[in-house]
């Protein structure tokens, strides 16, 4: 650990009066006095291996390894209580029957003096020696290892104490053992939620006694109020950013902190705040940044953690004041932070091109397009050149994000002059815009690869698979005798490039605590998770449990946390969570459920919440697909518990999908309209553009239409969308809004105008591989030959058998409805065909649609097929059955034509 | 599902640049030891020259072995010219 960049004072400034450079704390002496159960104090020839208690060396050296843990984890800025310390020591000790921690805590209770103090630790010293006649099996602890070197700072650190510093380090050694006292009284009670009252004023009274006690010595009432405070927030805060008292000078007279431990603290706080920006309190965040920079100034990364807290709580004008700030302060200091110069470092803090970096990222995260790409136009330019590689593959990859994210067809005004980007080919022909991102993203890819940068390796390589996903590739040569080229997309491109995406984590192995990159953050997670575990075993006696627990926690039962840093797995899980959307476009229902389920099972600790909320939705989608309403609206309000909706947006939608497809069933087509309108205000321009939402809300508004048998209006939306989707080059909405017209001149009776449309339809999905939106489009295609007469019936009934296969595997339920209906009507209409001669060739599909309309509460559909149902039966001189499907007829069009409770399709 | 009529599908986003690479923390490097080894040393040094100071320390107010050896040669000094120069008689008297 960096025990001597401190904030305070340097190893240059107190190395000659031996000062001391790590602040003894209670926790540090728990520590210490497990390394001496670790590692007894040799005697000559009267030791054996393991010692006692030890069973085995299992045992021993899982102690060990706690202990290493410990000693590297960086959450130690925030020491933990005692009461946390032994939670996580009983995680380990489960062969002793708790013996570590009755001998911890009476051996610290037992220290009452400062002699005492002198004692334990010049009993510490025993723990060094190696005795003459040792053998070389004996156990004693190597000064140079890593739990020697931190026994010998404590031992440094009490040699330079003052008197007075005993003193305090005594009383906050007594107040350590309280407050776990006080605490185990807590998690004796049964009911804990109805005593928490009286409890707490308990607690408050007895630390109130502590004080009475002290308060004529050396004891303060600031560590009592610390103490207490400290339980108080443990049960309310699951992030505790409430930590102003750490900061002041007055309790720390030696030192704050090691500069290490500030920086890993810092990167700690970034990454709560990219991954869940909801449950940072935006300005409790800043008075903390405040205070620790008055406290350090020359520690510049604090304002650029204001700069991300501004920037994930939407505050324009304050992060790119406290961007400015950053790099104002920082840049061109490039020995700032005292780095050696051979590491090798991704980006280098402080230089010109990273400042426009951060700029251009902040741009295009408020929706500036055009200040986006000036920013990153000059980040190359000055990355070129400074000879900054890394920073110029990063810029690249930022480009590339930026055109992908705004449309393709926005940035022909913005880019000027498209040489400038170096996405010159040579041929002195300008590019187009979307071979411009193919360029970028390739080249970005090669730079990275080369580079060695795995960040930007697998962004570059989910970005590309994004674009082979929605694009066709041409050659960019477009003449010579190789000219003509298969137009489609390439679904093995998009799996290669998936599955390089997530590959990095082979570059990541069980070696990594030996490598120069640990940051504590392994050891940090690895104490969480033991926490973790022994709070499940006390789970009946604690009904609150910390809600920043996973709930996948149980996984890592007993088991290292993967040592794969957080932002490297979020970009594998992002790989499974975009390979489950490329599937959805192909068409493999198991494919998209397993795709999430992994997700979701192996990525949701490292996932940002934005991130996890969507597999909720995918796998929410998946039930109301599959399963119907009631199993989907359970569902969602689950993920509406975890996941608040201020904070994601993919489950508010995910709610008004449901929502309008339920309604336009029942037939509710005020409500359809209302949430239709809700969905008009998300993808208005005052809230950023997002094509894909207005192309949302214009398929929902053609529906909606059409259910309201308006199909003018419904087609002159849907052309208005279809002139959208190929103005923006979305191939693939395209598909979607052709199958739409299709529908809308089909419902209006103009089986021969939709044909086209439905044509076309099945075109664009051979090209784009979307096997199971081109059975829809087929078994559209039957349904339009079947009106066009009943002498087609042949010809649609052979064309609903092609789209049964995949229909039936893979469809949901409404899709797997209308081809049981449009089945049983192709044999109806049939004139060689005799219902009397094979009966449930009819009844059997109509059946299975019914089934599945129920689920759906699908009235149309539904009292089309009791109609039909009706008509079989009368056929084959069945009057009971008749007479009852009649009813059931009867009953969906009076649900559909006078709806009743339109207000209950608003709830859930 | 991409099927007719369709869901919206929704992308993943994941973050280009974290903070974690942009603002690496360093590894704990072999300095530190090197480090605390010359604290230690530095401390040891200050103890060593406090023990050196107090071996050539007087104490004053506390009596110290060479004071007492002294004052016990004088005394020795004194009973040998009284022997000489007194009679038998008033030694016994005074023993009397």
């Amino acid at each position: 650990m960096n025990l001597f960049a401190g904030v305070g004072g340097g190893a240059a400034d107190g190395g000659g009066t031996g000062t001391a450079l790590l602040e003894l704390t209670p926790h540090k002496m728990a520590v210490c006095h497990l390394v001496q159960v670790f590692a007894p104090a040799a005697q000559a020839g009267g030791d054996v291996v393991p010692p006692f208690p030890f069973e085995s060396l299992t045992h021993h050296n899982r102690l060990g390894l706690f202990l290493f843990t410990l000693t590297r984890s960086c959450d130690d800025f925030l020491e933990p209580p005692l009461e946390e310390f032994l939670k996580q020591l009983r995680a380990v000790d489960d062969l002793t029957n708790g013996w570590f921690c009755e001998q911890l805590t009476s051996a610290l209770s037992a220290l009452n003096s400062p002699d005492d103090l002198f004692n334990f630790f010049d009993k510490l010293r025993g723990v060094f020696t190696a005795p003459e006649g040792a053998s070389a099996e004996d156990v004693f602890l190597d000064p140079n290892s890593q739990l020697g070197v931190f026994l010998r700072c404590c031992i440094l650190a009490f040699n330079s104490m003052t008197f007075e510093g005993v003193c305090h380090l005594l009383a906050d050694l007594v107040m350590y053992c309280n407050s776990a006292d006080a605490s185990y009284d807590l998690a004796e009670h049964e009911d804990f939620n109805s005593e928490m009252g009286n409890l707490m004023d308990a607690d408050i009274g007895s630390h109130a006694g502590i004080f009475d006690k002290f308060h004529q010595g050396y004891a303060s009432e600031h560590h009592m109020g610390e103490s207490s405070s400290t339980l108080t927030r443990a049960s309310m805060s699951p992030y505790d950013f409430d930590n102003a008292n750490t900061f002041k000078a007055d309790d720390n007279p030696t030192c704050l902190r090691s500069r290490w431990q500030l920086e890993a603290y810092l990167n700690q706080q970034a990454d709560i705040l990219e991954k869940d920006p909801g449950s940072v309190p935006l300005n409790l965040f800043n008075a903390t940044m405040t205070q620790l920079q008055t406290l350090a100034p020359e520690l510049h990364r604090v304002q650029f953690l204001q700069y991300l807290n501004a920037l994930y709580h939407d505050d324009y004008v304050a992060s790119l004041d406290n961007l400015h700030r950053y790099f104002d302060y920082s840049a061109g200091m490039q020995g700032l932070f005292g780095r050696s110069l051979s590491q090798v470092q991704d980006i280098v803090v402080g230089k010109y091109e990273s400042a426009l970096l951060c700029l251009g990222n902040l741009h295009c995260y408020f929706g500036h397009p055009k200040k986006a790409l000036e920013a990153f136009a000059e980040a190359v330019r000055v990355s070129q050149m400074n000879n900054d590689d890394s920073c110029l593959a990063y810029v690249l990859g930022a480009i590339s994000n930026l055109l992908s994210k705004i449309g393709i067809s926005n940035t022909v005004g913005i880019i000027s002059s498209p040489y400038s980007l170096g996405t010159n080919i040579g041929l002195g022909t300008p590019l187009s815009i979307q071979q411009q991102l193919l360029v970028l993203l390739k080249r970005s890819l090669k730079r990275a690869d080369a580079l060695k940068l795995p960040s930007l390796l697998s962004f570059d390589h989910l970005s590309l698979a994004k674009f082979d996903l929605k694009h066709v590739q041409r050659p960019l040569v477009s003449f010579g005798p190789n000219a003509s080229t298969k137009l489609r997309t390439c679904p093995a491109d998009v799996c290669k490039n998936l599955r390089l995406g997530s590959r990095v984590l082979t570059d990541f192995g069980a070696d990594v605590l030996s490598t120069s990159n640990d940051n504590g953050s392994f050891s940090t997670s690895w104490l969480r998770n033991l926490s973790a575990t022994s709070d499940s075993w006390r789970s009946s006696s604690k009904n609150t449990k910390k809600i920043h627990i996973n709930d996948f926690d149980n996984f890592h039962y007993h088991a290292q946390p993967s040592p794969v840093p957080a932002s490297i797995l979020q970009l594998a899980g992002s790989a499974y969570l975009l390979r489950a959307t490329a599937w959805e476009h192909y068409g493999s229902a198991p494919m998209v459920r397993m795709n999430v389920l992994v997700y979701a099972t192996c990525f949701a600790d490292a996932a940002s919440s934005s991130e996890l909320s969507l597999a909720y939705v995918k796998l929410i989608q998946q039930l109301a697909v599959f399963k119907g309403y009631s199993a989907a609206f359970c569902a969602l309000k689950l993920a509406e518990k975890k996941f608040p909706s201020s904070t994601s947006l993919h489950i508010q939608l995910l709610g008004m999908q449901i929502l309008h497809e339920r309604a336009l069933h029942r037939g509710h087509l005020k409500v359809a309209q209302q949430i239709c309108d809700e969905f008009g205000v998300l993808s208005s321009s005052v809230s950023g553009v997002d094509i894909e939402l207005k192309t949302e809300f214009s398929v929902r508004r053609a529906r909606t239409l059409l259910a309201a048998k308006q199909f003018s209006q419904a087609a002159a939306v849907a052309n208005s969308l279809f002139s959208t989707c190929y103005k923006y080059n979305m191939q693939v909405e395209n598909a979607s809004v052709l199958l739409l017209l299709a529908e809308i001149h089909k419902k209006s009776d103009n089986a021969v105008l939709g044909l086209p449309y439905a044509l076309a339809s099945q075109s664009f999905c051979k090209s784009f591989n979307l096997d199971l939106l081109e059975a829809s489009a087929t078994l559209t295609l039957a349904e339009l030959w079947l009106d066009l007469g009943s002498s087609h019936a042949k010809k649609a009934l052979s064309l609903v058998y092609q789209s049964l296969p995949m229909i039936l595997g893979h469809g949901g339920l409404e899709l797997r409805a209308r081809a049981h209906v449009v089945l049983a009507k192709c044999h109806l209409s049939d004139l060689k065909f005799s219902v009397l001669e094979d009966p449930e060739a009819v009844l059997d599909p109509l059946n299975q649609a019914t089934e599945d309309l129920q689920a759906l509460e699908y009235h149309e559909m539904a009292a089309e097929a009791y109609y039909l149902k009706a008509m079989a039966y009368n056929h084959l001189g069945k009057l009971d059955e008749r007479e009852e499907a009649a009813a059931r007829f009867k009953d969906h069009v009076t649900a559909l034509e006078t709806p009743h409770n339109e207000e209950d399709s608003l709830k859930y | 599902m991409l099927q007719f009529p369709a869901l919206m599908r929704q992308w993943p986003s994941p973050a280009l640049i974290p903070a974690s690479t942009l603002l690496p923390v360093p590894a704990t490097s072999q300095e530190d030891e090197l480090l605390l080894s010359m604290a230690e040393s530095d401390l040891e040094d200050k103890l060593n020259e406090i023990r050196k100071t107090n071996s050539h320390l007087v104490i004053i107010g506390k009596p110290t072995g060479d004071t007492k050896e002294e004052y016990d040669a004088e005394v020795e000094d004194d009973d040998a010219d009284n022997v000489e120069e007194s009679d038998g008689d008033d030694f016994d008297q005074e023993t009397g």
